[in-house]
């Protein structure tokens, strides 16, 4: 996207949020148009559980419309950071709660036991591909689906920000509230981390 | 370069954001050592993977249920956060604004410092009002001169007509000469 066309949308969200302030219910309509599939995204793929990540993806929602009037439209990327902020808060709090769970019943807790199969069921089919490849392809995206629930939380977190939502280092950096430098290194980590999990999926020879 | 210094320039080397020379580096240790050369790929296999998958579209109900939420979410605003300084203090720390966590520091410390004082002369003027009050304490300490000076009778006047005190006197006399030597006169 060229970068003239990214600053606009950016200033559209600042616009929308200004909108929002002065009480328009229809400008906050087009933010949750515009957004929830990244939120829901975003969410999931941190998760490995679509109901939860649609869950707290409306929870992020509702928290961005209290807060809306506390909101200073600064242009650039605050509005993108903002919002991941708040989802990054409530998936920690989750990812906790998942934690101390396992910890108290020493099982596997049922949004681990489902973990990517509906969020694999759901992806759409290329039609480019045989049914065989198009196996494949779900199969690999279930491992990596895996690999990723597999990371500690302080890796997972930027790795999914950066390489699936796309973030700039920077945009994770105001996101996480972490030094530019703790978020390349974790990311690279995190990467290194996901190389090792996928060997047996991945090969290089596919190059 | 190492082959263990190597992978932690891997995401900047496929990002193409090192500087020349190091690029550089990179690049001939890579052609040089096929397993550095090979793990490489594996990375850049994997990121790919990551990148390519696929968006999760909401449910039909997302726009429904948050429709829903936030309608209850107008009806019922949630109750106003108050700062907990501010419902103890009031305008008081209204005024004093940003600085309230400094102030409210600072007063602490004071609150803590003027406890530690109060109970450092509330332990001191203990122990010299017990010498004062006490009769016992000043009788021992009578007797002791007594004892110094001389080896004639040991109490004084006014408690040889009283028993009673003589005898608590006499069970008294040792503890209070030990604990006196033990903690430099106090209690």
């Amino acid at each position: 996207m060229p970068r003239n066309s990214i600053e606009n949308e950016f200033c559209l969200d600042d616009r929308l949020m200004l909108q929002c302030q002065k009480g328009e219910a229809e400008a906050f309509n087009q933010i949750v148009q515009r957004h929830r599939t990244a939120l829901v995204t975003f969410i999931a793929r941190l998760l490995g559980d679509r109901e939860t990540a649609e869950d707290l993806a409306q929870e992020s929602l509702l928290r961005m419309y209290r807060a809306a009037n506390r909101y200073k439209a600064e242009g650039s990327t605050k509005f993108t950071t903002w919002m991941y902020h708040i989802a990054s808060n409530l998936c920690k709090n989750e990812l906790r709660n998942r934690n101390r769970r396992q910890r108290h019943f020493m099982v596997q807790t049922d949004d681990q036991l489902r973990l990517d199969q509906d969020l694999i069921a759901t992806a759409p089919a290329d039609p480019a591909l045989q049914p065989d490849q198009q196996l494949v392809k779900k199969e690999q995206q279930s491992a990596v689906q895996n690999a990723i629930s597999l990371l500690p939380e302080t890796y997972r977190l930027p790795l999914v920000l950066r390489d699936i939502q796309g973030l700039s280092y920077n945009q994770v950096s105001a996101t996480l509230k972490l030094p530019l430098g703790t978020v390349k290194s974790r990311i690279n980590r995190a990467r290194l981390m996901l190389k090792d999990l996928l060997k047996p999926v991945v090969s290089p020879t596919e190059r | 370069m190492s082959c263990t210094t190597i992978e932690d320039n891997f995401s900047d080397y496929l990002e193409d954001s090192l500087p020349a020379k190091l690029r550089q580096s990179v690049a001939d240790h890579l052609r040089s050592c096929p397993n550095c050369q090979r793990e490489f790929d594996l990375f850049q296999q994997s990121v790919s993977a990551l990148q390519q998958l696929p968006e999760i579209e909401p449910s039909a109900f997302f726009d429904t249920d948050l429709q829903i939420q936030l309608a209850l979410t107008e009806m019922m605003p949630p109750p106003e956060r108050v700062p907990i300084l501010d419902q103890v203090g009031g305008k008081f720390w209204q005024l004093i604004g940003s600085w309230r966590w400094v102030v409210s520091t600072v007063l602490a410390f004071v609150v803590i410092a003027v406890y530690l004082m109060a109970t450092r002369i509330d332990v001191v003027l203990v122990s010299s009002s017990e010498k004062q009050s006490n009769p016992q304490v000043q009788s021992i300490e009578k007797r002791d001169l007594v004892d110094e000076d001389s080896d004639s009778f040991p109490f004084s006047s006014d408690s040889m007509f009283d028993p009673a005190v003589e005898i608590q006197q006499n069970y008294v006399f040792p503890t209070v000469t030990y604990s006196a030597l033990s903690t430099g006169g106090r209690l």
